[in-house]
């Protein structure tokens, strides 16, 4: 009997013992990823031609299927700057952080529906720090990183819930599905943890389940500030600073992968004279030289990848056929004769996407100005007036310098 | 039934013994592991802490009296338009300079302080120059802003002759009754205390 006691006391605390050791991994493990340095075959190559300053995209010869949504504007709903657009089922999220500290919700016409500001929100949100798009159940995630919170709204604004995060704070968040947020640079009260990783992955409510990429020395001059997070439908995707490979987070295995590699012109760009050992100031000097950098924003439409490509202050967009593998992209031209008609005038290279389509984005207090001065030296020079598109004559016709953007949404014609 | 025994009371208090040390050493080097580690990192916060604010003093030390365009053309929210010789004229102001091309965390931390200024010193003796694109991004950022006293606009090339403006950093400085800039403090995000022993020695010394 005594025997007996003693060999379950033992058993148990063999069990316990092991369990102890074990529980802790399981919970936060590290996903896995794919060797570093190796290129699978999968991966898509983007190769940026050497010739890349040379190149042009004109914009109303590779635009198709345009329409314009014209942003309503009221006194309670003006945007200072877009710093994100959600496309979700029936309207658009719009995210100023900065100037007007609001996210706007506008529905499929642009119709003004609601927003959510830091003054007068009748909530204590005290800081707008991401929003990500949950397309399971069309809700809107506002992580507030000072008041510690999840917001969560309906996508016309309603507020729904509010998730407290606890002693976790992130940069940015991405909705992955099934429930689970991706969340970029963690940041915990105690030291090490999460806190050594890029990535980690969880609830609502930040109850960490996964992490991903050992976080590298904190450079602490915004350069490990990153913003190439991005949501593409259902994929998402992510890029550390200074790297080629693009990463896809499939949300099914829970793997990432390197998706894309972009192969510049031989050393031409920053990221290929990067090194580990490389210091801030070395950094600067390679960001402010004659090098191309690429900053991980990503966005995917029907088979065409688009990327944006910095080199000093010039930023150029690049459009990718994953069907034949070419390339479009370079300065933004419009060569379009008297009697042609424009169907895009403007044009900026996109900041989003819904499912098939880019959006970019009109400023109508930069573009009244432009047209301005250049009506007036249209009638000095007695050159025609312009044909255009009937609904972009109708949106141009009525701009004014205090409205808000317009929303362009497009196709790329296959190239 | 020696044979029992002799499990009984040596073999399994012994096993159990085994146990219990084992956990407890597991315990220990895993919390030893984590406090080296937390010992390390914050050694490496601290003096990074200490690397930014001795280059902040050095960088600051060096600044004094930095000539303004005296004729540069600022607008109030208003859309009213003054040179900015005129906002300088005889009152001593503190100015917090800031531009939509500057971290706007950055420039957002700030505030607090500049509204502590303006409610000790009072309003005319406060104001915000600063940059934006454009008329229309300046003035919804007033109007939802945290700071209501005074704010002027000014194109960012301006402003391009002072050294100090390529840090792209917002910073405050003092004019006093002249079109300098004088004073000059560059604050940190992430040292608040600084802002704050800032703010406590202008008001001190006002």
């Amino acid at each position: 009997m005594k025997l007996g006691k003693w060999k379950s006391i033992a058993s148990a605390l063999f069990i316990l013992c092991v369990f102890s050791c074990t529980t802790n991994e399981l919970d936060k493990k590290a996903i896995e990823l794919f060797p570093k340095g190796e290129s699978p075959d999968y991966t898509t190559v983007l190769k940026i031609p050497a010739d890349l300053d040379t190149l042009s995209f004109d914009y109303n010869q590779m635009l198709t299927d345009i329409r314009y949504v014209k942003l309503e504007t009221k006194n309670n709903c003006l945007i200072g700057n877009i710093n994100k657009i959600l496309a979700t089922r029936n309207g658009f999220v719009v995210a100023d952080y900065y100037i007007s500290n609001s996210i706007f919700f506008f529905d499929k016409t642009g119709r003004f529906i609601n927003k959510v500001a830091l003054k007068g929100s009748g909530r204590s949100i005290k800081s707008l720090k991401d929003i990500a798009y949950n397309y399971d159940n069309n809700t809107v995630y506002i992580y507030d990183n000072i008041g510690s919170a999840i917001y969560c709204y309906d996508e016309n604004g309603t507020y729904l819930n509010r998730y407290p995060v606890k002693n976790i704070y992130f940069r940015r968040i991405a909705y992955l599905g099934d429930s689970l947020l991706l969340f970029y640079h963690p940041s915990l009260k105690e030291r090490g943890g999460l806190n050594n990783y890029e990535l980690c992955i969880g609830d609502v409510s930040g109850n960490i389940k996964y992490k991903a990429f050992e976080r590298k020395q904190e450079s602490g001059d915004g350069f490990d500030y990153n913003f190439s997070i991005t949501t593409e439908g259902s994929d998402v995707y992510y890029s550390r600073r200074f790297s080629k490979y693009i990463y896809k987070i499939a949300k099914d295995s829970l793997a990432i992968f390197p998706g894309i590699r972009l192969d510049f012109p031989e050393n031409k760009s920053v990221i290929d004279k990067v090194t580990e050992s490389t210091t801030l100031p070395e950094l600067k000097l390679l960001l402010s030289a004659d090098n191309y950098n690429f900053d991980g924003e990503i966005l995917s439409v029907n088979n065409v990848l688009y990327t944006g490509i910095y080199k000093k202050s010039m930023n150029m967009g690049v459009f990718y056929s994953e069907k034949n593998g070419r390339i479009a992209g370079g300065h933004l031209v419009s060569r379009l004769s008297i009697n042609d008609t424009a169907n895009a005038e403007y044009y900026s290279y996109p900041i989003a996407s819904s499912n098939n389509e880019f959006i970019s984005v009109m400023n109508p207090d930069v573009i009244v100005k432009s047209e301005q001065n250049f009506e007036r030296s249209r009638k000095a020079m007695h050159i025609p007036v312009p044909h255009r598109e009937r609904q972009l004559d109708a949106i141009m016709s009525t701009m004014r310098v205090d409205d808000n953007p317009v929303l362009v949404l497009y196709k790329i014609k296959p190239f | 039934m020696k044979k029992t025994n002799l499990l009984n009371k040596i073999l399994f208090p012994a096993l159990l013994i085994f146990f219990l040390a084992s956990v407890y050493f597991i315990v220990y080097i895993r919390s030893k592991k984590s406090g080296d580690h937390a010992l390390s990192l914050g050694t490496i916060s601290l003096s990074a802490k200490n690397e930014l604010l001795t280059s902040q003093v050095l960088l600051q030390s060096r600044i004094c009296s930095l000539p303004l365009k005296r004729n540069a053309i600022v607008e109030d929210t208003n859309g009213v338009k003054y040179h900015l010789s005129e906002l300088f004229d005889t009152t001593k102001v503190i100015v917090y300079r800031i531009s939509d091309l500057y971290c706007m965390e950055c420039v957002k931390s700030q505030l607090p302080y500049l509204k502590t200024l303006s409610d000790r010193l009072g309003k005319k003796h406060v104001m915000l120059l600063a940059s934006f694109e454009t008329f229309k991004e300046f003035k919804i950022f007033m109007q939802t802003g945290e700071f209501d006293a005074r704010a002027y606009n000014i194109q960012q090339q301006d402003l391009s002759n002072i050294p100090i403006e390529a840090l792209n950093v917002p910073y405050f400085f003092e004019a006093n009754g002249t079109v300098n800039a004088d004073y000059v403090f560059i604050p940190a995000k992430e040292i608040p205390d600084l802002s704050k022993a800032y703010c406590d020695e202008v008001i001190r010394s006002f």
